[in-house]
């Protein structure tokens, strides 16, 4: 791709390993008191493009970077402060700055010896960083945008969408405990890391805003995107037409099919819970929700860990092999392939390098343990069409939206609205366009009420964050018994 | 070389010592790689400033942009989650055969000016290669050469030392445990200074210092087995100085709220019985409605579909046709918006387009009045402008977090104009014989800020007292039905203001700004269990 | 020319001409970024009491860490001082108090009574003794006739705030405990019932206590109070004393029997000195009159005492030793030598990475991971270097891992790196005895593991009448004689805090004697 090879030739938008480095070695150089000195860096480049009512409304191109540096002077406690300026000057003010903070708090340096961290072979990680996604550059993400207005416009409706390619580098160096160092595996250093990520959404309301459509993707890769295009263009196009003039129907319980985007948006709380509380939030005993409560005989939190909590087709996992799920991983991070749920038991939590070790005794090892950052859902063979085709009676959904926890410490209860396209199915067909609902539903209940499930497939998961980090999902539709929609919602 | 860490407490680590660990860098190698220009953020009013600003807008126009400006921001943070933050940023926006482009950086330095200039121009023409775009920006005062310090009282940064600070969150403190049964728990004391710079191509040259403070003070009341966690209100984000703390009798407000709790804690408790009821809400509960409901659905971007990507679109769909005759409420609903209120969250001198705001009125007598505009989207509303006879200009809402972000139309600071008699929340829970009282509800709303559900401290009224506490109240309703069913208002004296954000567009933003309302009765409020599935 | 030349200089010339209509000009000063605030602190403009609290705890922290940055030494590393409250702070502590007390609206007749025992410790900073005086009477005064528990319980609030001990906030120093007294025997007639106040006279008693014999200062005020309190004992009639013990819920002991156990009692308070002159004599006397005097005080018959005063130390386990001199290791506690026997477990040191962090944002490379042995080897090390010969042994059991490191743990590994963190804290010469602790996994699915006591544990518990031993927060130390015998016991000899000092002192004190004693032998 000729903006690929562009890129190249261009300057870097974002912080070389060696800027990087030098950072921490020049902050160091400004450093009075003794102690020591860290560093975290943080780098992004963006380039957006958003469009409205079928016309590019704004493309952008931009960058900056966050530098947290520390200070813990000899006598000092530990003290920071966040720049985004490099140069001498502003470093050594932030230097001062982190100095005086550390001042404020003196306390005796602890001389216990330190282990040595243990060192871990390097992990093969399916790649992050897409020389592609760097390559689509303002005219291309100008082309693409139109690619995927017109056939919303051909057919007299309005679309509005957002595409974005970004770069980001992150990194965190430091003056201390320089014997523990294991090169990037070690706790005190994190490697300089460089990932991408792409997105294109978009949706498609009619003029009178009677209906409206949805579809988008994301992936560190935009080749993965690129070719999906049209399609994503396409289907928008075809929900807004198929979800105008909806009638109301009473809420109440119905069966529903979940498009991959609703199962991803409905369990996105689920996904986000599967790590260990942390030790601070043990005094509230039954939290979380893959706690079974507080023995007082073992004086212990009894965990799920090996109960079946799901439906046994339900596994939820991560490989970082997986090219479609390279994720930046954190040095430390246990090896290989993590499944948090397998076959509808709980296997494994997420936990963090110091705060999970008190919960470590059945594990081997010790590291972060990812929770749900990106996943992999198993999936089936039954298509969509084969749901409805299957169903007397209940509800295609295309994707959820405003949820928020009503109880997050035990059943994940949670409520949210249905958006962009809502279809009645009668006897095996989509009969009509139904107004949305809002509903309340624990996403466990709902993995427990499967009736069918279809293959499984990337889904939209960007991060929202400014040069934040990659969150792929791969999820599956799903055919699920006895859904709460509560109220009724005549937004569109 | 390796040195155990024994060894360097031995040598007593100093610099040097910790520059050798680095493997005996060569000082030369970080000496000589300093970075390019200096970033001293003079003073904003500095000329060097202005020179930077108009080198931006020049290379913009004569790299093609037939408009042009630029916004540079000089952001300080501290006592909040990320510690202390200073950050420098630009962002020039060009105008090319009616496409706009962004650019946005970290570096002032003139180099950089004239890149993100040619470069912003770069990203508008990649999209102008479509038809030209009839573009009209409503016309404006331009400012020229003049400064604005937001007026507060005492510089958070300049004129209060971190100790005092620390010293008064502490104290207050100290004064909840003097209090027998009571903890303390969140004290915390957030304030944000951000210099900014604006330049157009028309010639606007401006600079403002806009000021943000925050705060909390929980406290715990731990008795008869339960316990009762609350904040004190008086603390939400507002366009202030260090007065915010100083300025106000705030042991004073504590005491109350921890006499509120003691009261409470004594209440009985009651289920939730789901139906519809006459309901009085505080003052914090009509702000957070008013904001989530009218603030979001008359913001003029997303009326027209900008936002359909993303936090959604506005049940006001036909702005050109309920203009000046939708009933959006009950006739004592008035609500005017006004970004130069002293105090406000929201306030500025100018906004992004470098529009000075004014005051002007969303809702009149329950009737949809305006909306949320900038420049640009003044603009679209021309026709129904000119057949009301009434002058096309921005209400001045286009804003923006930092430079480096693009400006979007966020919600000014609002007011819900209080009703004719001098009643407060006692008072209007007195005119209830039986009914609910709410108090801080906070609210989830759909994306076309129509269809809400709301939870918050609910107490059963009888006879004009409040006496029992409701548990899992959730209250259902639809925000046209919710406002023409506004029963009676509380007095001017009753008025309180809070400081809220909101979140909007791709990329997100979140942006700040403050809603005064009086306490309000609503009739037939339904209220349901939101726990409870279908 | 180059655009930053041409730029400076179109610059100066804009000065000039845009100086005025831009207002400040940079001769203003520039603003740097992350400047330092210009202002300071001024507690002349602090307008309440609760702030001038807070600036008194900062100052007194703030000349702790200027100490401890011009000395090097970190207060809690020092030898422990008995006279520490005695000793009053530095003057710009009391003169803080001072300036910021004259600024607050409130003043002795004002000041919020919820608030007493704050205001008067500030004005006791202060060294405004008369202000406090009033503060405490208007809180006193405002008592209803018949609340006599409020009264009672706020005469024990005064006499420990005058003694400077229980208070959040900065404590007094030196301690007032006279001006207390003069309080609380000026109000004491308030309490119709005897009892009342012969509780009111134990309570003075006890606070600040020292021995009947000692000829100090506080000797001299406990002899003064004790005659106070024996004389209102000797007006209650048994029937009164009955009554007592029945309202705290002692039934069916005789008034008698009750006026015996408080004499004993008043002698394990008071009497330190004579159970102290009984060690000189021989271990036996001393742990007999201890039996004795504190099981009588709660009635109990001596052989029920739950300390394993005078009970043979038992033989100590381990899987590993190191540092041990002696063959058998077992056989330590060694004879003829003094021993501390300190009961260590990983839990003792988890609280201690606390102090590396404050309220910022950290970053994990600059906080040491959950390690160390401080919290005990600070104590330890200086009872070693007053007492060289004194052997100190650290019993300790298996976690499974140590700091982080888990994979490839083993016991002697653990054990080798508890050593060194204690030899790293200046604990120059100590025994490490490591048992691999016993446990069980708990049924699946969950599957964790439950560690269980170690033999050392056990036996240490002297058959459950000693629970301390697996004290997990403090850890817990025993000191054995040259004979083998237990002669004090401890909770925890933790670094730092006014009761692990006393609770150190206590130990020298043993040790000495029975070190003297051993050498007036030979």
């Amino acid at each position: 791709m000729s903006g690929a090879r562009k890129y190249m030739e261009e300057e870097s938008r974002i912080l070389s390993e060696a800027e990087c480095r030098q950072i921490l070695e020049r902050a160091h150089a400004f450093a009075r008191g003794g102690g020591e000195t860290a560093v975290r860096i943080k780098s992004w480049w963006q380039g957006e493009l958003r469009w409205a009512r079928n016309r590019a409304a704004l493309s952008s191109d931009r960058r900056n970077v966050a530098v947290t540096i520390m200070r813990k002077t000899e006598y000092g406690g530990a003290g920071s402060v966040t720049t985004n300026q490099v140069d001498d000057a502003a470093l050594e003010a932030a230097v001062r700055a982190a100095e005086r903070k550390s001042d404020q708090d003196a306390k005796p340096n602890d001389p216990s010896p330190t282990p040595m961290i243990p060192s871990y072979t390097r992990q093969p990680t399916a790649p992050i960083w897409s020389a592609v996604t760097v390559g689509v550059d303002t005219a291309s993400r100008a082309e693409i945008a139109r690619k995927v207005i017109a056939p919303a416009e051909m057919a007299g409706f309005y679309s509005a969408g957002y595409l974005e390619v970004r770069e980001a580098a992150t990194a965190t160096y430091s003056t201390a405990y320089r014997d523990l160092l294991t090169g990037e595996y070690s706790p005190v250093e994190t490697p300089y890391i460089r990932w991408t990520q792409a997105q294109c959404s978009t949706t498609v309301r009619d003029v009178s805003g009677m209906g409206s459509g949805w579809a988008g993707l994301s992936s560190y890769d935009w080749e993965r995107i690129g070719s999906e295009c049209d399609a994503l263009a396409e289907r928008a196009v075809q929900k807004c037409r198929a979800s105008r003039n909806p009638v109301a129907l009473e809420p109440g319980r119905y069966t529903v099919i979940l498009e991959p985007q609703a199962v991803a948006d409905l369990i996105e709380m689920l996904v986000r819970s599967l790590e260990r509380d942390r030790p601070e939030e043990k005094s509230n005993r039954y939290g979380g929700p893959w706690r079974l409560g507080y023995d007082e005989a073992t004086q212990l939190l009894l965990t799920k860990m090996g109960l079946k909590v799901v439906d046994e087709r339900v596994t939820i996992e991560h490989d970082p092999l997986d090219p479609r799920l390279g994720i930046v991983m954190s040095p430390l991070e246990r090896p290989g392939p993590v499944t948090w749920i397998e076959n509808g038991v709980l296997t494994s939590l997420g936990h963090s390098f110091i705060k999970g070790i008190e919960e470590l005794d059945k594990v081997n090892g010790l590291h972060t343990l990812r929770s749900g950052i990106g996943y992999r859902m198993s999936g089936g063979e039954t298509s969509i069409e084969e749901m409805i085709r299957t169903t007397r009676r209940g509800l295609l959904v295309t994707r959820f939206s405003n949820m928020r926890a009503l109880d997050d410490f035990s059943s994940l209860l949670t409520t949210g609205l249905t958006r962009d396209g809502l279809w009645l199915i009668e006897n095996g067909e989509i009969t009509k366009a139904v107004k949305n609902f809002r509903f309340t539903e624990s996403p466990l209940f709902m993995l427990n009420n499967i009736e069918q499930i279809g293959e499984a497939v990337p889904v939209f998961r960007p991060t929202k964050k400014e040069g934040g980090e990659l969150t792929p999902a791969i999820v599956p539709p799903i055919k699920a018994r006895d859904f709460s929609f509560t109220s009724l919602i005549d937004a569109v | 070389m390796t040195i155990s860490r024994r060894d360097l407490i031995k040598l007593g680590v100093k610099a040097g010592v910790g520059a050798t660990l680095l493997g005996g860098l060569p000082s030369q190698l970080w000496a000589t790689s300093a970075a390019s220009e200096p970033s001293m953020p003079i003073p904003i009013t500095d000329p060097w400033i202005k020179e930077l600003a108009l080198r931006a807008v020049d290379s913009a126009r004569s790299a093609g942009a037939q408009y042009a400006d630029v916004r540079l921001t000089y952001t300080r943070e501290k006592g909040g989650s990320h510690g202390t933050v200073e950050a420098l940023v630009v962002g020039v926006r060009s105008l090319v055969d009616g496409y706009w482009g962004f650019a946005g950086g970290r570096l002032w330095t003139p180099d950089e000016m004239a890149r993100l200039g040619r470069e912003s121009v770069a990203q508008a023409r990649a999209l102008s290669i479509g038809p030209v775009r009839k573009f009209d920006l409503a016309a404006a005062p331009i400012p020229v050469d003049e400064h604005w310090t937001m007026p507060i009282e005492i510089d958070p940064f300049e004129e209060v030392s971190d100790e005092e600070i620390s010293d008064f969150l502490r104290g207050l403190g100290y004064f909840i445990e003097v209090h027998p049964n009571f903890e303390k728990d969140l004290l915390i004391a957030r304030f944000l200074v951000q210099d900014k710079a604006f330049a157009s191509s028309e010639g606007a040259y401006c600079t403002q210092r806009l000021y943000r403070s925050a705060g909390a003070v929980v406290a715990v009341l731990r008795k008869n087995g339960q316990t009762l966690r609350r904040g004190v209100d008086t603390l939400t984000p507002a366009g202030l100085g260090w007065e915010l703390f100083k300025g106000q009798p705030l042991r004073e407000q504590i005491r109350r709220l921890m006499d509120e709790m003691e009261e409470d804690i004594m209440m009985p408790v009651k289920p939730v019985e789901v139906g519809r009821y006459n309901v009085v809400c505080d003052a914090l509960t009509i702000t957070n409605l008013a904001s989530l409901t009218l603030g979001t659905a008359t913001q003029l971007d997303r009326v027209f579909g900008y936002e359909a990507n993303a936090s959604g679109t506005s049940y006001l769909n036909d702005p050109l046709g309920m203009l000046g005759s939708f009933e959006i409420g009950a006739p004592l609903l008035t609500l005017t918006a006004d970004r130069s209120e002293h105090g406000g969250a929201a306030t500025v001198a100018w906004d992004d387009d470098g529009v000075r705001p004014d005051e002007f009125t969303l809702v009149r007598e329950g009737v949809l009045h305006d909306f949320q505009t900038t420049r640009e989207s003044a603009a679209w509303l021309s026709d129904a402008y000119t057949k009301a006879s009434r002058e096309i200009r921005s209400h001045g809402c286009a804003a923006a977090p930092t430079a480096v972000e693009a400006p979007l139309t966020h919600t000014p600071n609002l007011r819900i104009h209080p009703g004719g008699e001098a009643l407060d929340f006692v008072d209007l829970v007195s005119g209830i014989e039986e009914g609910l009282a709410i108090k801080g509800m906070h609210v989830d709303m759909d994306f076309q800020g129509l269809n809400g559900l709301g939870q918050g401290r609910v107490y059963e009224v009888k006879n004009g007292k409040r006496v029992a506490r409701i548990e899992g109240a959730g209250f259902l309703f639809r925000a046209p039905e919710l406002w023409k069913s506004l029963v009676a208002l509380g007095g001017e004296e009753s008025v309180r203001r809070y400081g809220t954000t909101s979140k909007k567009g791709e990329p997100e933003q979140t942006m700040y700004h403050s809603v005064s309302a009086p306490p309000a009765v609503f009739k037939e409020f339904t209220v349901i269990d939101p726990k409870r599935k279908a | 020319m180059s655009i930053k030349q041409t730029t400076n200089m179109v610059r100066v010339l804009l000065l000039l001409v845009t100086a005025t209509a831009v207002g400040a000009s940079p001769a203003a000063g520039q603003t740097r970024l992350f400047e330092a605030s210009r202002a300071k602190a001024d507690v002349s403009t602090y307008t309440s009491v609760y702030d001038c609290m807070a600036a008194v705890d900062r100052v007194r922290k703030a000349l702790e860490v200027e100490e401890f940055r011009t000395t090097g030494v970190w207060a809690d590393t020092m030898p422990y001082d008995p006279d520490t409250r005695m000793r009053p702070w530095p003057p710009a502590v009391g003169e803080t108090a001072r300036k910021c007390l004259l600024a607050t609206a409130e003043d002795a007749a004002s000041a919020p009574l919820g608030a007493w025992k704050l205001v008067a410790n500030l004005y006791l900073h202060a060294g405004m003794e008369d202000s406090a005086r009033a503060v405490v009477e208007r809180r006193l005064d405002a008592v209803e006739p018949d609340s006599a528990q409020e009264l009672k319980a706020l005469f024990t609030e005064l006499l420990f705030l005058y003694n400077g001990q229980g208070a959040r906030w900065t404590e007094i120093r030196p301690t007032r405990l006279a001006l207390a007294d003069e309080i609380v025997l000026s109000y004491v007639g308030k309490l119709s019932d005897p009892i009342d106040r012969f509780v009111v006279y134990r309570q003075m008693a006890i606070t600040g206590k020292a021995d009947l014999t000692d000829d100090s200062e506080a000797g001299v005020r406990t002899r003064r109070i004790v005659t106070l309190l024996k004389a209102q004992l000797d007006s209650l009639t048994d029937g009164e004393l009955q009554r007592w013990a029945e309202e705290n819920g002692t039934v069916g002991v005789s008034g008698a029997e009750m006026r015996k156990r408080i004499e004993a009692l008043g002698a394990t308070y008071f009497g330190r000195n004579a159970m102290l002159d009984s060690l000189r004599v021989s271990t036996e006397a001393y742990s007999k009159i201890v039996r004795e005097t504190e099981t009588a005080a709660w009635g109990q018959p001596p052989e029920s005492y739950s300390y394993p005063i005078g009970q043979r130390a038992p033989r100590l386990e381990g899987d590993i030793w190191l540092g041990c001199e002696q063959d058998p290791c077992e056989a330590y506690p060694r004879p003829g030598r003094v021993s501390l026997v300190a009961f260590h477990t990983p839990e003792v040191a988890a609280t201690r990475n606390r102090f590396e962090l404050g309220n910022e944002p950290i970053l994990p490379s600059l906080v040491s991971p959950e390690v160390g042995c401080a919290v005990r080897a600070v104590p330890l090390r200086r009872l070693q270097e007053r007492f060289p010969e004194l052997d100190i042994i650290i019993v300790t059991r298996t976690t499974g891992r140590y700091a982080y490191v888990k994979d490839g743990t083993t016991p002697e590994r653990e054990a080798e790196l508890l050593l060194e963190c204690f030899k790293s804290h200046g604990l120059e010469r100590v025994v490490v005895t490591m048992t691999k602790t016993p446990g069980w996994r708990l049924p699946e699915p969950d599957g964790r593991w439950v560690g269980q006591p170690t033999a050392n544990w056990t036996n240490y518990s002297f058959g459950g009448i000693w629970r301390d031993a697996d004290r997990s927060q403090q850890g817990s130390d025993l000191l054995v004689d040259q004979d083998g015998y237990v002669i004090h016991t401890g909770a925890g000899l933790a670094r730092g805090g006014a009761g692990a000092g006393w609770r150190e002192e206590w130990f020298a004190e043993i040790i000495e004697i029975l070190l003297e004693r051993e050498k007036a032998k030979t």
